[in-house]
């Protein structure tokens, strides 16, 4: 009966390739910085000197640009750069808006340019992956909504009726990762370049996770799994394997990964069952993860010689493996016993770098070299080079998670180390395991730098390909078929669902809202999570200013907030945190990893004096330390006028603070802050300090932990005493086994105090 | 914990509506062709231009792409019809 359409007359049309040009070149750039900023910041953990003593070069304001350059600026560039390459040659329509595709390129980089300067100045909102101030948050949501608008305007123009399985992935990428950005970024500002989070403590803790991990899922999986359903087939000429499976894959994974967040929180303060709910999700994120790697390998079957032969190949194949290694390590560290030991070490740090190297940067790389031969109609200058980029590559990333593995486990289990004997710990002092792994930052960053290096191979390679390139090249033009709106009468089921990628995104935004509606709105409706407490009181003033600084300079990236309810976290730390004592924590600041010792209860665990001698020289208290010097903080003023400001946004964000402790915060804050100048004056520090930064520094260090401090101290000794007694059982020879029984069962007997 | 009284019900909803969609749209028979997609996307970024510069010189090779174009479609059609009978 159709007969007659396929008659149709042909449209020519051509693509736009000039936008995927410009933005693999940006990709190339943006690379080169993120891992340069990254080789950095791993020397600076080697040896803090590498700092230079600049305060905009120390690792608290390196890692976040580390960590957004790759994520949002190398990998955005790669994703952008495949996604409209497949996406045209997909749908055999050119990019809907030339417009649009130049405001979606130049804003991005213009947002990553913003993003470097302020995140080097110190700007942050204290959030992972998420800390970028709110007017640049606002420009990534315009500059997203273009690349979506800009999408499926191209989507609604297709001259192809079947929607391939790499487009379902992009669109999946567009409309979650708008939804995780907006929740995670909703803020109230109190000046150009500063704002509070939305929500607070343990809320904050799981919506940021939600967004931190679907970040991972959302960013760095879904789009780049698209494009290895396009580029793979396309590099090897070959069908998928199956393309059943690769559908099966993409349901189940956008419907699992949504849960797993929760898992970046095990034996913290969240409520437990929302902590299982997202062990078992990862678990279950096994199997479509490896559904996918096997889809992509073994599609591959049966050419492998080419694999050994071409760096595309090469790089894609390699990227599938790591991707497959990666997902297997995911859900392995999300079940509790193994996080236990995992968590906050550098093992986590391995996990992600082999997925961010592995399987990001592998894949990108594959990419490039499959496409940019392609777009400027030549051949690629160097095979031979690609095979030393290879090789230099998988070298430095080798070394970098096998570093990572060593440092987590043996950090770790020093931690975690308890005499049986006399029930104390045996690496009492933190010093003594960050010198321990010591060693291993430096193969660490070796590896890194062998990774930068073949980066910048590729950088050569990829511009001397360009260079040699013919110049003056006219656009090929193409022709295809329209697809009639009407001819689909016959067709059924998914056929038709593929056919209406506006129903298609319904849906996939309806998979997506489940998830988080149920994890996410029960936090807003109801403060059964949250164990009122009455002794729980807001910052004062100072402590808040104290608290910004404490956000601006980074300190989350090497200190938690958080204490497990585990032994060896009880005995070095005190009583483990609860979800009552954040509460106006805006925004919460447990952190993920402990590259020094948590700070929950290290409230007057020192005088003052010693965190003054600390944040000048942390060598001078504690040897070995790899802690910068922030000498900075002794000579910039604190800026205390804006605190009424401060104030009150966080009243308007809920917490307690009076109309008259609005009034009169500037006095408050200059009252408290002339009370510690004196008790260092004590010690012979000159009075003019009392309007220096360290003061409110040393006041909010001071706060940390104190609300429920001597309740909690009191009750955490007898269960210490209980401990101990029960321990002395265990040095009759005969029972040594049952000794660690107390210790195994103590952390159970505490989560259910907690909650 | 009275917040689970609500999450269990909407849990169980929302799973059930997946499970009864994917049942439906199986029913339905839209997981009959999972073949040709996985063939069609090699095929289409071959550049036309020498084609089509030799087709607007003689008409011939036009007809001849459109003819591979047909043949494709019936075949796709043999492919979905025999499937159902």
């Amino acid at each position: 009966m159709s007969d007659t359409t396929t008659q149709t007359q042909l449209e020519s049309f051509s693509y736009d390739d000039k936008t995927v040009k410009l933005f693999s070149i940006a990709t190339l750039l943006w690379g080169a910085v993120a891992m340069l900023v990254g080789v950095i910041a791993a020397f600076e953990l080697a040896n803090w000197k590498v700092n230079l003593g600049l305060e905009w070069m120390t690792f608290g304001r390196l890692r976040p640009l580390h960590t957004n350059a790759a994520i949002f600026a190398f990998a955005g560039n790669a994703i952008f750069a495949g996604t409209y390459y497949s996406l045209q040659r997909l749908c055999k329509a050119r990019l809907f808006s030339k417009a649009l595709s130049r405001f979606h390129f130049w804003g991005w980089q213009a947002i990553i340019v913003a993003a470097a300067v302020t995140l080097l100045a110190g700007f942050s909102t204290g959030k992972e992956y998420a800390e970028l101030e709110w007017p640049i948050d606002i420009a990534i949501t315009l500059v997203w909504v273009a690349f979506a608008v800009n999408f499926f305007g191209t989507l609604f123009r297709r001259r192809e009726k079947h929607i391939y399985v790499a487009i379902w992935f992009y669109i999946a990428t567009i409309v979650t990762v708008a939804l995780l950005h907006i929740v995670n970024s909703l803020s109230i500002p109190v000046s150009l370049m500063k704002s509070y989070s939305l929500y607070a403590g343990a809320q904050d803790a799981l919506i940021q996770w939600w967004y931190g991990h679907n970040a991972v899922a959302f960013f760095l999986t879904t789009p780049f799994l698209g494009l290895m359903y396009y580029f793979i087939p396309k590099a090897i000429n070959r069908p998928i394997y199956s393309y059943r499976l690769s559908i099966v894959h993409f349901w189940s994974l956008v419907f699992i990964y949504i849960w797993a967040g929760p898992h970046h929180l095990l034996y913290t303060a969240l409520p437990e069952w929302l902590q299982t709910l997202g062990m078992v999700f990862s678990i279950s994120l096994w199997a479509p993860s490896w559904g996918g790697m096997i889809n992509g390998l073994l599609t591959l079957r049966g050419a492998w010689d080419r694999v050994r032969r071409e760096p595309v190949l090469k790089f894609l194949a390699t990227a599938v493996t790591f991707y497959g290694m990666a997902t297997f390590e995911g859900p392995l560290l999300s079940i509790k016993s193994v996080n236990q030991l995992a968590h906050y070490t550098d093992w986590i740090v391995g996990h992600v770098h082999s997925g961010t190297i592995g399987w990001n940067y592998f894949m990108t790389a594959g990419i490039l070299f499959y496409m940019v031969p392609k777009l400027w109609n030549t051949t690629l200058y160097s095979v031979k080079l690609g095979n030393i980029q290879f090789w230099t590559g998988t070298v430095g990333l080798l070394l970098y998670i096998v570093s990572m593995w060593v440092s987590g486990v043996t950090q770790g289990s020093m931690w975690q180390a308890i005499d049986p004997a006399t029930g104390t710990l045996v690496y009492p002092d933190f010093v003594e395991t960050v010198v321990r792994i010591i060693p291993m930052y430096w193969v660490r960053a070796i590896g890194g730098t062998l990774v930068l290096i073949s980066f910048l191979i590729m950088i050569y390679n990829l511009g001397k390909t360009i260079k040699n390139a013919p110049k003056d090249q006219p656009e090929q033009v193409f022709q295809a078929k329209s697809i009639e709106p009407s001819e689909g009468g016959h067709e059924k089921g998914h056929r038709k669902l593929e056919g209406l990628p506006a129903v298609f995104t319904v849906l996939t935004v309806l998979a997506i809202i489940v998830g988080t509606t149920i994890e996410i709105l029960p936090s807003f409706m109801a403060n059964t999570f949250v164990q009122k407490n009455e002794s729980v009181k807001p910052y004062t003033p100072l402590e808040l200013a104290g608290r910004d600084i404490y956000i601006r300079e980074g300190c989350y990236n090497c200190h938690s907030q958080m204490i497990r309810p585990l032994v060896a976290e009880r005995l070095r730390y005190g009583a483990p945190s609860q979800a009552a004592e954040s509460v106006y924590d805006h925004p919460f600041q447990w952190g993920s990893r402990r590259i020094g010792p948590d700070l929950a209860r290290v409230g007057s665990k020192y005088p003052n004096m010693w965190h003054y001698r600390h944040m000048l020289d942390p060598r001078a208290v504690v040897p070995g330390s790899i802690m910068p010097s922030y000498p900075w903080l002794f000579q910039k003023k604190s800026q205390l006028e804006i605190l009424p400001k401060k104030l009150q946004v966080m009243q308007a964000l809920g917490v307690p603070y009076s109309q008259e402790d609005i009034d009169t915060a500037v006095a408050n804050a200059k009252e408290q802050a002339e009370m510690i100048a004196e008790t260092l004056a004590e010690s012979g520090v000159p009075a003019s300090i009392k309007d220096k930064q360290i003061i409110p520094l040393i006041a909010y260090l001071q706060r940390l932990g104190m609300d429920l401090g001597t309740d909690l101290k009191y009750e955490e000794e007898d269960k210490l005493a209980e401990m101990a007694a029960g321990d002395d059982s265990a040095t009759d020879p005969d029972s040594e086994a049952s000794g660690e029984l107390p210790a195994e069962d103590a952390p159970a007997e505490d989560t259910e105090v907690t909650q | 914990m009275n917040i689970l009284l609500v999450l269990i019900p909407i849990s169980v909803l929302i799973a059930g509506f997946f499970v009864a969609l994917f049942i439906l749209s199986s029913r339905d028979g839209q997981y009959d062709d999972l073949e040709t997609p996985a063939f069609r996307m090699l095929s289409d970024d071959k550049p036309f231009e020498k084609t089509i510069e030799k087709a607007t010189a003689k008409p011939i090779q036009q007809s001849i792409f459109q003819a591979i174009s047909q043949e494709n479609e019936t075949q796709y059609k043999k492919v979905d019809s025999g499937e159902k009978s």
